[in-house]
């Protein structure tokens, strides 16, 4: 091999060499490759979601409306069975100023015919189905003996009801709140147009979150109003049935002054108790619910329980007959009641119905309270009929 | 017979150098990976200090348990990692989580600094589990923050952009090149969960990832 190849192999190997040296370096430069040194910290925040547990014992509730105004009693608990809500919650009742169509849409008369339903919208802006005669009541709370709290709603500062959460070793605390509702029919709603109207009270809740609980319950210008509701007692399913009756059976508010109440045939009512004979079949009514009422009334009021002058505090037993599921009972109602008892329905077909029974002044005696003559029940076509439960 | 040598030579040594090339470019990406230890034991070191802060549900503090959860090896049952986490109990729907925690070129004690010039990015993401609705979200987070060295002076929250990376300042020994940084992490539900009432939120879980990431510049 001659030098000169020689020469121009090597030139040609440090060639090579350089190029693959310089094609790095310039590789690097181009795409900004350099070594970097990371350091990296890594954190976590797991958040496990609470339910809401919240019920309230009203439902069915009837509401005996006197002088365009009537009041409710129920209880309303941050617990259902052994689940206990583990945060505070606010909540308060009152007149629902906005109602929604089905579709979300507002409502911009709700008295209108063309309006079939009335709905409230949840927090979720699902639309929440409330009675057809609820925007025709103001509703306030007139005794609540929960905690309360002032908190910020819609940026106004407000007291609200609270339950607060407490803890007991590990479990929560349940709590129950015993509230009175009044309702109070607007004076632009008119006269009632039949004997009963659909309300429903709305529990706006404030804390942990804004959510809506429907309460919905039965008003009625009759003296004596029946409901009934579903309840559950020791995780078994009772049913609830209420009673209330006016305040005073024989004379009216009018204007500022006591008128004298009368009927169609002008006949004057009086003070007495209604008498009521309830008749029931596939179920079992609790009859120890009767034990506050007063019982042997015959021996009580001298022989003559539908007499004047009687404890407005309790209603009176004359008489309750049970076979297996079925029975009648009989019982009178002063004016100023308001009272309830367990039923446990034990077949799809129970029923619990009640013949009433007023006093007529102008005979003497009682008879029965219907629709026409005296503006109370006539279910099934059965004057003095009423079905509560079917 | 000369002219055809030398022009094979040619065609040969430019393959060669395009060879070259190709895999210099190649393997360059690689090197670009970086060395992800954080360890640098020549010198100085890149550092800083994360530490956690409050938790805050809407505007109330609420307590935060501190999990430490160690990942161990199927096979060898040896220690892999420890994962942390803070985990808080009786969230609702419509509670918004906020975490606190700083970040700082130097820790507590001054005993361990950041020795080199560099920059760190706070990033975070959220996953809501609903198992009622076997439904998964991933959620995009807000972060703020703000500068808290100087605790006399400390201004307002601002919002963190995605592709913002903070100066982490080489610590020099003075007061003045020390920095502290407050982060706030949240996330807002609305308009990214298709929930629809209540029950949805039956067992469900929030998780919230954060991630600081720093490097020499």
């Amino acid at each position: 091999m001659s030098e000169r190849k020689r020469f121009f192999r090597l030139l040609s190997v440090l060639v090579v060499l350089s190029s693959v040296l310089l094609v790095m370096v310039c590789s690097m430069l181009v795409t900004g490759t350099k070594t970097r040194y990371i350091k990296r910290e890594q954190d976590e925040v797991r958040a496990y979601y609470t339910g809401l547990y919240f019920a309230e014992n009203g439902d069915g509730s009837p509401v005996a409306l006197e002088n365009n105004v009537g009041y409710v009693d129920f209880q309303i608990m941050n617990y259902i069975d052994d689940d206990v809500t583990k945060r505070d919650i606010t909540y308060d009742i009152t007149t629902v100023s906005t109602f929604y169509d089905g579709s979300g849409n507002v409502i911009a008369d709700p008295s209108s015919s063309s309006v079939t339903d009335l709905h409230v919208k949840d927090v979720w802006n699902a639309p929440v189905k409330v009675g057809r005669d609820s925007y025709k009541y103001n509703v306030s709370i007139t005794k609540n003996d929960g905690e309360t709290r002032t908190e910020s709603v819609n940026g106004v500062n407000k007291e609200l009801y609270l339950f607060s959460y407490e803890e007991r070793d590990e479990s929560a605390v349940g709590k129950i709140h015993n509230v009175t509702v009044k309702l109070e029919r607007k004076p632009d709603a008119g006269a009632m147009s039949g004997s009963t109207e659909s309300v429903s009270l709305v529990i706006q809740l404030n804390k942990p979150y804004k959510q809506v609980y429907i309460v919905d319950i039965i008003v009625s210008n009759r003296l004596i109003v029946f409901g009934s509701k579903q309840v559950k007692e020791f995780d078994m399913d009772f049913t609830k049935v209420n009673a209330q009756t006016f305040d005073i059976f024989s004379h009216y508010l009018n204007g500022t002054s006591y008128a004298e109440r009368v009927n169609a045939a002008l006949t004057k009512f009086s003070s007495r108790a209604f008498k009521v004979v309830f008749e029931w079949d596939n179920m079992i009514i609790n009859e120890n619910d009767f034990k506050y009422f007063h019982n042997n009334p015959n021996s009580i009021l001298a022989g003559t329980p539908d007499a004047e002058g009687l404890d407005l505090s309790r209603p009176y037993l004359v008489s309750i007959t049970q076979t297996a599921d079925s029975g009648t009972l009989t019982i009178y109602v002063p004016q100023s009641s308001d009272f309830e008892f367990g039923c446990l329905i034990t077949d799809t077909n129970a029923y619990l119905k009640a013949m009433v029974y007023i006093w007529d002044n102008a005979t003497g005696q009682y008879v029965v309270y219907d629709q026409v003559g005296w503006g109370g029940y006539t279910d099934n076509s059965t004057l003095g009929l009423a079905e509560i439960i079917k | 017979m000369k002219t055809r040598k030398k022009l094979i030579l040619a065609l040969l040594y430019i393959s060669l150098v395009g060879v070259v090339y190709l895999t210099s470019s190649t393997l360059s990406k690689y090197i670009s990976s970086s060395n992800t230890t954080g360890d640098f034991t020549i010198g100085e070191k890149l550092y800083f200090d994360y530490t956690r802060g409050d938790l805050f549900r809407g505007d109330q503090l609420i307590v935060g348990v501190p999990i430490e959860e160690n990942i161990y090896d199927e096979n060898t049952h040896e220690l892999i990692k420890t994962k942390k986490r803070i985990e808080t109990m009786n969230v609702a729907p419509g509670d918004i989580l906020k975490f606190h925690f700083y970040v700082s070129n130097v820790n507590e004690e001054l005993t361990e600094y950041n020795g080199i010039e560099g920059e760190f990015h706070v990033s975070a993401s959220a996953l809501l589990s609903m198992p009622v609705n076997q439904a998964d979200y991933q959620l995009d987070c807000t972060i703020t923050y703000r500068d808290v060295t100087d605790s006399s002076n400390i201004g307002a929250f601002t919002d963190l952009a995605k592709d913002k990376n903070i100066d982490l300042l080489k610590y020099d020994g003075t007061s003045a090149s020390v920095r502290k940084y407050e982060f706030q992490v949240y996330v807002v539900l609305d308009d990214q969960v298709q929930a629809t009432s209540n029950d949805d939120y039956v067992g469900a879980t929030l998780s919230i990832y954060l991630f600081v990431d720093a490097a020499n510049k």
